[in-house]
């Protein structure tokens, strides 16, 4: 379990990350928190030839969680999010979920993001609560992306490898909200997870990617209420994986008990 | 007896301790083993960038065979000789001048490999695959079973494990060319057995090689086999002439080093409409993987398990047809426990799955049953020494509250949760001596104990055993014991193990030999060395060849299952423990709540699973789950005393009980807790797919799943 031989730039700003990303393309991975990737490293499942250190980029780090708009700055680690008083408590619940503090202590927003784990809480939020992300890149600049554009399968996003996420906003989640999960250690992922925010219900764990129930919304929007018909639909909705930890039955049935518990918390 | 000194443990918890990877040797290169992708593959040429690499062949190794009744004699072939019989499998070993260069050189490596079909055998010893069968039987079990008002039956699986200590498995090899003796430094639990393992295969007479422990960071039974790398480490430096060392890693760890258990129990019990248990026919299958693991053989885990079936019961009648399976997996051996474990949870389920069918409670059901006095022999010849079960009962009872905590669940149920009390009556052989290992076969295992009792020139005095601390705490117990029996001051004693030159031969530290055979030595010896004047020059050697004693428990667990996702807790646990007589409150303190968290582990977490390819998916931690700080209660720790009239002092060990008494109370309390909604749990861990579906067949009205369906 050690690496291959791999280089290391440490870039300092945003512009000499970027210039490396377009000069290297895919011989490059960028390297935010290595919560991910060096475990991956590691075990030699990834193995680019030069990593692109984030640490130093100054233009990636913050937030803004002040304004009515929230701006979460990619290497922004999310210890940091949790020790500041302006955290939304909807993301305070989700943050408790990520991992352990250890984790949180090195884990960055933007690199759970573009790891794109499809048990990970930060690609369900994005959706959930229908955030922009913002990339950027040498040659063509910035684009925006909703989240839904964002994220496209399991360890699969829509970042070109000359590519930096370089933040993500969103309105400030007020109001009402649930957010659940079964681990099945604290601190797991996920086996099943759900959300539930003005109208928007967002199951995740489950299936290839953090999934929207619009059927489970249009219910909602018409006036219908938890109870077996939500669990019904919710049900017929989830699309669900087998794996070593859980069958996709399993994930059917909890993923809409879950949905239930939390549009009755967010209601 | 004087107070432990919290220093040791403070040392090691905040990183003192000196272990295998801390040995710093000028000129140390490391090894790293190219391991097969395939589970059953013949192995042709191999190509080694810089010709850095040597396979089984080009180092000559010598396989080992466990024979004795009933075993297949199918060999243990270091770097498996030209075969490769499991993924994982160390194939071949490279080195370099750090580890880093040495993967490098392992993902350089070409080894030729041609598949070979799955139904192909591993050992042409055994062509059907059974590397050990014999049949375990007393008392008329026929007519028991028809003299039963109900026969009732039941399929008990338990996970495939691993022990899992924190410090994974090392070895250091320092040849010394003006000597001609290589010093193989390793981590151990059986440094004698190692040597004289290491010796056959590498061809050399044992004086040539000195095996020394450094501290180890817990064994848990894996550490208490020979290994593959340590026989390649030991040959390469040679070879080279050079210190070379190898420490595993997590991912090697857990893919292949030892697994254990893999063990399905099927029941046939005979009771009386008042919950009198008759008879036990039962029939059980180890999977031991790839290989007869050597020393234990592959007789270990089916021959445990089988033996230890009903055995705080008095059963009249008992038979047990017992066998192990070979397959393309990581070899079985032994695990804290070992098949104890396997035969607990099955005989504990099965206790209460007889109350349920009764409408007995679980508690005096067992007291119904227990085995009422002791000395008590078992149907097939277990001779429990000491022990008072219907006193362990009733301890345990008015400790946890036990009619209180039936009304409490009585009250939870009605409020729609579920909450689960289970239970667990045991008892378990340690301390296992020649004769013991003789009656079953295994001529790998002397079975006797050593110490020695020296005073040197400077007027220390060296206490020296054939045991190998694996993080019990040896030094200290026997620090303080000297002291006590020798009246002098601890600080004048040294504890001296690990060591084949120092340390006089024996069997090493397993079974709780720590506190029976080689105590009983090391008792013997210091009162030898109380009648002298305590002299320089004093030399005092005595040997123990223990018989088989009788730890036992009675364990109780408070579960609640999350009714939405289905997610077990352990609320409350509470032991009582009869280790005979206590040597050191806080070492039995500790062996018991380390246990009880194994224990718990092993019965809700972990698992390893191969695929239909045989490949294993539970190489990371991210797969293989390990119990955490927050999975584990606070055990409440009573004792009772039965001193074992078999030594000198009365102690019989405590080292497995722990975990042993979880493998029945918490998943009895699992169990408990879901009974309210049909489901039947029989295959371990109770995880939350498995309780899940559980609850599906029952409201499917379909009958209890089978492991792969």
């Amino acid at each position: 379990m050690k690496p291959a031989p791999v280089a290391y730039r440490r870039p300092e700003s945003l512009d000499e990350a970027l210039a490396d990303l377009a000069e290297l393309g895919d011989r490059a991975r960028p390297l935010a928190g290595g919560q991910s990737l060096v475990p991956l490293l590691a075990l030699r499942l990834a193995q680019p030839e030069v990593l692109v250190g984030l640490e130093r980029v100054a233009e990636l780090r913050g937030a803004d969680l002040d304004g009515d708009r929230l701006e979460i700055r990619a290497m922004t680690r999310e210890a940091e999010l949790e020790r500041s008083a302006a955290l939304p408590p909807l993301l305070g619940a989700a943050l408790g979920h990520v991992g352990h503090f250890q984790i949180r202590s090195r884990g960055t927003v933007g690199g759970s993001l573009a790891h794109m784990d499809p048990a990970a809480e930060w690609p369900a939020l994005a959706l959930l609560l229908d955030a922009t992300l913002t990339v950027a890149s040498a040659r063509r600049g910035r684009r925006r992306l909703p989240a839904a554009s964002f994220i496209l399968g399991p360890l699969t996003t829509a970042l070109e490898p000359d590519e930096l996420l370089e933040a993500v906003t969103m309105a400030r989640p007020d109001g009402r909200f649930g957010f659940a999960e079964v681990e099945r250690r604290s601190g797991d992922f996920a086996l099943v997870g759900a959300g539930c925010h003005r109208g928007r219900v967002v199951v995740f764990a489950a299936g290839p990617r953090p999934q929207r129930l619009p059927g489970v919304e249009a219910f909602l929007r018409d006036g219908g209420a938890p109870g077996p018909e939500l669990q019904r639909r919710a049900h017929a909705e989830i699309e669900a994986r087998d794996d070593l930890h859980a069958s996709a039955a399993y994930r059917r049935q909890v993923g809409a008990r879950l949905v239930d518990q939390v549009v009755a918390a967010a209601s | 007896m004087a107070r432990l000194d919290a220093g040791t443990a403070a040392r090691l918890a905040r990183g003192g301790g000196r272990y295998l990877a801390d040995l710093r040797v000028p000129g140390c290169l490391e090894a790293a083993f190219v391991r097969s992708p395939l589970p059953h593959a013949r192995v042709g040429a191999a190509r080694f960038h810089d010709g850095r690499g040597l396979t089984a062949a080009d180092l000559g190794l010598h396989p080992l065979v466990a024979t004795g009744p009933g075993l297949a004699g199918a060999p243990w072939i270091p770097l498996g000789g030209g075969r490769a019989r499991y993924v994982g499998e160390p194939l071949a070993v490279v080195w370099a001048a750090d580890r880093y260069q040495a993967e490098d050189l392992v993902d350089a490596a070409q080894l030729e490999l041609e598949p070979l079909p799955p139904d192909e055998p591993l050992h042409s010893q055994a062509p059907t695959g059974v590397l050990f069968e014999t049949t375990l039987e007393g008392g008329d079990v026929d007519a028991a079973l028809r003299a039963a008002d109900l026969v009732l039956e039941g399929r008990f699986h338990c996970a495939r494990q691993t022990p899992f200590p924190l410090e994974t498995r090392g070895v250091l090899a320092h040849p010394d060319p003006g000597t001609g003796v290589l010093t193989v430094w390793t981590s151990t639990q059986i440094p004698d057995l190692v040597r004289a393992g290491l010796a056959r295969c590498l061809g050399l007479p044992e004086a040539r090689l000195r095996v020394r422990v450094p501290q180890v960071g817990g064994g848990f039974g894996v550490k208490a086999h020979l290994f593959a790398e340590e026989v390649a480490v030991a040959a390469l430096a040679l070879r080279l002439g050079q210190p070379v060392r190898w420490i595993e890693d997590r991912q090697e760890h857990l893919a292949a080093s030892a697994h254990a258990h893999d063990a399905v129990v099927r029941l046939r019990v005979g009771v009386t409409r008042e919950g009198r248990i008759l008879g036990v026919d039962a029939d059980l299958t180890a999977d031991v993987g790839a290989y007869s693991i050597w020393p234990f053989s592959a007789s270990l885990e089916p021959m445990t398990a089988a033996s230890s079936l009903f055995g705080a019961y008095a059963v009249g009648a008992l038979r047990c047809r017992t066998r192990a399976r070979s397959s393309a997996r990581c070899p079985v051996g032994a695990q804290r426990g070992v098949g104890v474990t396997v035969g607990v949870h099955a005989t504990e389920r099965m206790v209460d799955r007889i109350a349920r069918r009764l409408s007995i409670d679980p508690l005096e059901l067992r007291r119904r049953n227990a085995v009422p006095a002791c000395p008590w022999t078992s149907p097939i010849g277990r001779a429990l020494d000491s022990g008072d079960y219907p006193r362990l009962l009733a301890t345990l009872a008015a400790a946890a509250g036990y009619d209180a905590l039936r009304a409490e669940q009585h009250r939870a149920r009605a409020a729609g949760r579920l909450l689960g009390v289970g239970l667990a009556l045991f008892n378990e052989h340690s301390g296992t001596g020649t004769q013991d290992y003789r009656r079953r076969g295994i001529d790998t295992i002397p079975g006797w104990d050593q110490s020695r009792v020296r005073v040197p020139a400077d007027g220390r005095i060296e206490v020296a055993t054939s045991a190998a601390d694996a993080g019990q705490g040896h030094a200290d117990t026997y620090r303080l014991l000297a002291a006590e029996v020798l009246g002098v001051a601890p600080e004048r004693v040294e504890v001296v193990e690990g060591d084949t030159d120092r340390c006089p031969p024996g069997t090493g530290t397993f079974t709780s030999r720590g506190a029976v055979g080689v105590l009983e030595s090391l008792v013997q010896a210091l009162r030898a060395a109380a009648a002298t004047d305590l002299a320089p020059g004093t030399d005092i050697v005595r040997r123990a060849d223990a018989e088989q004693v009788y730890p036992s428990g009675a364990h109780l667990a408070v579960v609640e299952v999350d009714p939405v996702g289905w997610r077990p807790r352990v609320l409350r646990y509470v032991a009582v423990e009869d280790c005979g007589t206590i040597i050191h409150p806080e070492v039995v303190a500790g062996q018991v709540r380390g246990g009880v968290a194994m224990g718990i582990g092993n019965v809700l977490l972990e698992e390893h699973a191969y695929d239909a390819d045989g490949q294993i998916q539970t190489a990371t931690l991210l797969d293989y789950l390990v119990p955490l700080a927050t999975d584990i209660p606070e055990v409440e720790l009573h004792h009772l005393t039965s001193p074992s009239p078999r030594t000198t002092l009365g102690s019989k060990g405590v080292g497995e009980a722990g975990t042993i008494g979880a493998f029945g109370a918490v998943a009895n309390a699992v169990a408990d807790a879901v009974a309210p909604l049909g489901a039947e749990l029989d295959t371990l861990p109770y995880s939350p797919q498995r309780i899940f579906a559980a609850v599906e067949r029952a409201r499917a009205g379909l009958p209890p799943a089978r492991p792969g369906q």
